[in-house]
């Protein structure tokens, strides 16, 4: 359970544009996450205690390492910052350790950044990638590849249909118009999913989330909130699992997130039937599959009948689901690594600060094939309780 | 591959040499590592071999389904190279 007398608020985001962004280095990106989060909390810069940021890949495409330095430079007060990594679960693993500092009693308020520049790097970017799989046991492999055998494995066992799977880029394209930082704003059609190159059987090009640049930054505090309409982190979790795909129990679920799942849920109180909105991690259309049976929202095996019905879709959604991945969600989006878990919560909270339609979301974020996930909820509080800066 | 990775990784790979095992899962990959491209496309497998589950790749063009039974043998692991040692790893063979 979330301490009594402990309340994580979040008070200010940003979400740079997501995209190939050859005008915009990783310090431009990171530094317009911080300047404008900070802006947008109504802070002032020495009211951050510390930093945390989330990045995987800066060292091999940027040979920029000790991210840390670089952003608490930004800050006049230089406040202490460190630099967290979990692969594409940086962001998440971030929101994690912050939220546990401020609970700790060590800080107040601490700003998350989340950043990458992944598209003129001078690495291969696979091989980059691949760093975040078993390096000698899964040598050979890619991420697509992995999360092939994912997909294989649940089509043999549920007899998920091909389609299902289209029907994911497809919704995830959908939304993502509507969404001005996303990379790709454009419709595709089931059918068009289908037509794409192969990558790896079954999952084509349309199958899989972009290379981005991009960064997200959110401000949590125990001490500060907007008078009305706080939005509180009221559950996160983290799990692991084997880093090995084939050291896992089952090839057709992820046990991380079922786990930071359980986690999250048990801290806020609350079930899946409580979640109006999720932005979960689809760097891969199966990845989104398994998600809505992992978190919850359907029994193994049955995500595709709700995904084929498009009961997770803004327009079509049903009470029994939660729209999914109302930003594009990695797919259309896009999916800079380190800043998509950052991402993801600043979405949320900016969606819940906006819309009566939704007042409690979930993110989930993964990191590898699912060696590595994180959940966190978050709830609109209609309060004017806060203690205002 | 460097001289120490590939004395340290032939040790793991060494023991499972001419072991027979099972096709768990399979996908057939068109898009590889950049060090592999001149094996693409080539079936990435999860086996399971002397009562261990391991990762493989499979021989170069040929699918591979579940249950198809198979015996690892050696690969070259890369172009063969002037400038640094020959280095082998395993894939897996149908029987």
């Amino acid at each position: 359970m979330m301490p009594e007398n402990k309340k994580i608020h979040i008070v200010g985001s940003h979400i740079t544009q997501f995209g190939e962004l050859w005008d915009r280095s990783l310090e431009d990106l990171a530094y317009e996450a911080t300047t404008q989060c900070i802006t947008d909390a109504d802070l002032q810069p020495k009211g951050i205690d510390a930093i945390f940021v989330a990045n995987m890949t800066a060292s091999q495409f940027e040979t920029q390492a000790h991210l840390g330095a670089l952003v608490s430079d930004f800050l006049p007060h230089h406040p202490p910052s460190t630099r967290v990594e979990a692969a594409c679960a940086s962001g998440g693993v971030a929101i994690v350790q912050a939220c546990q500092a401020l609970l700790s009693g060590l800080y107040e308020t601490v700003l998350v950044v989340g950043v990458e520049k992944m598209t003129d790097g001078s690495a291969d970017a696979a091989t980059v990638l691949s760093a975040a799989a078993h390096q000698s046991a899964e040598y050979g492999s890619t991420f697509p590849g992995l999360y092939a055998l994912l997909a294989q494995a649940h089509m043999q066992k549920y007899k998920t249909p091909r389609s299902a799977l289209s029907m994911i880029a497809a919704k995830n394209h959908g939304h993502g118009i509507s969404n001005k930082k996303a990379q790709f704003r454009r419709a595709i059609t089931p059918e068009a999913v289908e037509k794409t190159m192969m990558v790896s059987e079954p999952l084509r090009v349309l199958d899989c989330s972009p290379i981005s640049d991009g960064a997200a930054a959110v401000i949590l505090s125990t001490t500060r909130s907007k008078m009305n309409n706080s939005i509180q982190i009221i559950g996160f979790g983290q799990g692991q699992d084997s880093l090995q795909l084939s050291k896992r129990k089952s090839l057709t679920s992820l046990q991380s997130t079922k786990d930071a799942a359980q986690n999250a849920y048990r801290m806020a109180n609350q079930g899946p039937e409580s979640i109006d909105v999720a932005e979960v991690h689809d760097c891969f259309s199966i990845a989104e599959l398994l998600a809505m049976e992992d978190l919850g929202f359907c029994e193994p095996g049955k995500a595709a009948a709700a995904v084929l019905k498009e009961k997770t879709s803004v327009a079509k959604n049903s009470v029994a689901f939660p729209v999914i991945n109302h930003s594009g969600g990695l797919k259309a989006c896009g999916h800079p690594v380190g800043a998509t878990g950052v991402k993801q919560v600043a979405y949320l909270y900016e969606l819940l600060s906006s819309s009566t339609n939704y007042s409690t979301g979930l993110t989930h974020n993964v990191g590898g094939s699912g060696a590595t996930a994180v959940v966190t909820i978050v709830q609109k509080v209609n309060s004017t309780k806060g203690t205002q800066q | 591959m460097k001289p120490a990775d590939y004395w340290r990784q032939s040790k793991k790979w060494s023991s499972y040499l001419f072991k027979e095992g099972v096709v768990v899962q399979s996908t057939f990959q068109y898009v590889v590592p950049s060090a592999q491209e001149h094996y693409a496309p080539y079936s990435f497998l999860v086996l399971s071999v002397a009562n261990e589950t391991i990762e493989v790749m499979g021989v170069p063009g040929e699918k591979f389904q579940a249950g198809d039974r198979v015996r690892l043998v050696l690969r070259r692991t890369a172009v063969i190279s002037t400038s640094e040692p020959i280095s082998y790893g395993l894939k897996a063979e149908k029987i």
